[in-house]
């Protein structure tokens, strides 16, 4: 016998657009149901779109699984179906242990009841019995850290202490299979760290843990393994730090779509009229245009432009903004008065700035340049095209730059 | 070792019935904590704030009486010819009739109600349905308190058949929980159910000689000729007032009717269940 505590085999989930097919697939699911008859759920019909499509996956036991993935791409889906409020339209799900769920904690609470009540009520709709709840209760109040409001109507709790309670009254089921959605993401630091306390004990006590999180350094930590999905389908399963790797990959591109998308074409703040703006973006090493490099490459940056008049001496301005139009790199031509670029005549010319380490971390760019006299500090031309291009590498985004380090520790 | 293995793939019955149902008993036996503990749920909120209170669950079939006492005053509808003082007879038809459409609104929204939390955590569905009766019957204890009351205020000594009422209404009960675990299930997905279900009882209130004597009217005789829930009323309160009733075979007949109901209603439910927290 294997010591697989979840088989998630081959499993699609649908779910409908809008309201009117959910009702319409919603009797239509139920009557077949109810008669006996084969829906076919594993074919899509109009309307309706996979959630989750051909996942797998296994969890041995002692794992702790984190799924990650952008916003909609099927998560909490998963969650749900491991939890069995869900089922699969395709394929397979097979979980050994008891399935115990910190998803949307304090669900089912009812805000005219007291904490008290509501503890009993909770605990009973978790699976627990009067008798087990009785036994924790204790323990469920303590954790909850709610004080006099035990007895005060839930609805008057501050939602610091909604959270906790029902976060208290979860943990306290005593699952053997434990489903987190996100749920550190609430209360403050303390209880935060109180939570991440518990379950490191937790995950001992536990055959196994599938975490869903936004929060990349608790996956870090907390999991062994994770699988990373990208809409409704598992693009990546295995090692924790590739993973998140391969996500931030995923959100990097997610970003740029969207940055693309509402990109104004051109953005002349400042034009003289002497010079003609022609191009800008990035090249690589052999001239060729390019939208994305990888970390180890150099970046060259060009600007095409044609001089309208003669000018005596020309400076360039270049710079790299990153998505949040935070200035990275800032480099003037004429800066300590190293290059000056003298008698321009009439005609069109390419400046290329090259960086040979740039340092970058992977992320999503913006080239900019300006164009001035070099005497005067006329402004002639001062181009913002947003021409984004992506640096790509395999190591974790943090921060704008890239740096090799050195760590030590002494007793000082 | 590990006792607890579940295994989810999409659902087509195909099964034997009958090894199904010992699994539906046990899950409904397992579940009675839970049951109990959405009762209490409904039971404590249900009149928080509220400025009468549980003195709502007797208004609500006094005022019927008034109306109806009104009604048969002034002869648009026939209440004589009756062995006992109007009241006592009208306490126990609507008393009766409010487990049945009392009882069928709250099973009917309990699933819809419970949405918040039946699409984040799983549990057995049908507890709240069966809870959701709790309160019905609740409700009719306390009527039937009154009713004693008036006994004793009309000096009447109750038959001892009225010791027979709470086994009398089993079959009304059995009626209502398997209307209601489709009416439900109907609810989740179409809300107009809810609304639906309660004209039709406020219509079929005055279609059946509850709160009146069918008389000698031949067109109200003629429609509850077939009707089961006339019966399951009807025959209880005939024991109750007379210690017998001339309708026995059609009551026993309107329990295993009910008893199918109940049946066809419980199996309906089951096979839904799965897919309950996607149509809400």
């Amino acid at each position: 016998m294997n010591n697989n505590i979840i088989e998630f085999s081959n499993v699609s989930k649908k779910f409908s657009k809008d309201l009117p097919h959910l009702l319409k697939y919603g009797l239509l699911d139920i009557s077949n149901n109810i008669l006996g008859f084969n829906a076919h759920t594993e074919k899509l019909r109009g309307g309706e779109f996979w959630a989750i499509k051909n996942v797998s996956f296994e969890l041995k036991k002692g794992e702790t699984l984190g799924i990650i993935g952008p916003n909609g791409s099927g998560k909490t889906t998963i969650l749900k179906m491991l939890n069995g409020i869900l089922n699969p339209d395709e394929g397979e799900i097979q979980i050994k242990g008891r399935v115990g769920g910190l998803i949307e904690v304090g669900a089912g609470f009812h805000p005219l009841l007291t904490g008290r009540e509501n503890i009993y009520i909770n605990g009973t709709i978790l699976g627990m019995s009067k008798k087990e709840i009785d036994n924790k209760f204790k323990s469920i109040v303590d954790f909850a850290d709610i004080g006099d409001f035990l007895d005060a109507p839930v609805k008057t709790y501050s939602s610091g202490m909604f959270v906790r309670l029902g976060f208290a009254v979860a943990i306290h089921c005593s699952p053997e299979i434990l489903l987190i959605d996100e749920i550190l993401a609430v209360g403050d630091l303390n209880f935060q760290n109180k939570c991440l306390r518990y379950l490191s004990n937790l995950k001992r006590e536990v055959r196994g843990v599938v975490f869903v999180g936004h929060n990349l350094e608790q996956i870090k930590v907390i999991c062994s393994k994770v699988m990373v999905l990208h809409e409704g389908r598992s693009i990546f399963f295995g090692n924790t730090y590739k993973g998140l790797i391969k996500y931030q990959e995923i959100s990097r591109n997610l970003r740029l779509e969207s940055i693309k998308k509402n990109e104004a074409h051109i953005e002349h703040s400042l034009s003289s009229g002497d010079i003609q703006y022609l191009n800008s973006g990035i090249i690589d090493n052999k001239n060729n245009n390019v939208n994305e490099i990888s970390m180890k490459e150099s970046l060259n940056i060009f600007l095409d432009f044609e001089l309208l008049k003669y000018i005596e001496e020309l400076c360039f301005y270049i710079g790299v903004l990153d998505e949040n139009m935070r200035v990275c790199i800032w480099s003037v031509s004429n800066d300590n008065n190293k290059i000056i670029f003298k008698k321009n005549e009439k005609g069109k010319y390419r400046i290329i700035i090259n960086y040979k380490n740039h340092h970058l971390m992977p992320g999503n760019y913006i080239p900019i340049t300006a164009v001035r006299n070099g005497i005067t500090g006329e402004t002639y031309e001062k181009f913002w095209e947003k021409k984004t291009f992506q640096i790509n590498g395999k190591v974790f985004e943090r921060g704008v730059i890239h740096s090799e380090a050195l760590w030590k520790l002494e007793k000082i | 070792m590990i006792k607890d293995i579940k295994i989810y793939k999409p659902i087509f019955y195909r099964g034997n019935l009958l090894n199904r149902l010992p699994i539906m008993v046990l899950e409904l036996i397992n579940s009675k904590e839970l049951i109990w503990q959405l009762f209490l749920r409904d039971f404590k909120t249900r009149y928080k704030q509220s400025l009468l209170g549980f003195f709502w669950i007797l208004l609500i079939p006094l005022m019927a009486i008034v109306t109806f006492l009104l009604l048969g005053n002034s002869g648009i509808l026939d209440i004589s010819d009756i062995p006992v003082p109007y009241p006592i007879y009208g306490l126990l038809g609507i008393s009766l009739w409010q487990i049945f459409s009392g009882g069928l609104m709250a099973t009917t929204s309990s699933i819809s109600s419970a949405a918040s939390f039946i699409t984040k955590i799983n549990f057995f569905k049908g507890a709240l349905v069966v809870s959701s009766l709790g309160q019905v019957l609740i409700d009719f204890i306390a009527r039937m308190t009154l009713l004693i009351i008036i006994y004793i205020l009309y000096g009447i000594i109750p038959n001892p058949s009225f010791l027979l009422f709470p086994f009398l209404v089993i079959p009304l009960v059995l009626l209502t929980l398997g209307l209601g675990f489709i009416t439900s299930l109907l609810n989740t997905i179409i809300k107009d159910i809810y609304n639906l279900i309660n004209i039709i009882l406020g219509f079929l209130l005055f279609l059946m000689p509850i709160m009146y004597t069918p008389g000698e009217n031949n067109f109200i005789i003629q429609i509850n000729k077939y009707n089961p829930v006339y019966y399951l009323i009807k025959t209880p309160r005939d024991i109750i007032i007379l210690g017998s009733s001339n309708t026995i075979n059609e009551y026993l007949i309107s329990s295993l009717i009910s008893l199918i109901i109940f049946l066809l209603g419980w199996i309906i439910f089951d096979r839904a269940q799965s897919k309950i927290a996607e149509a809400v």
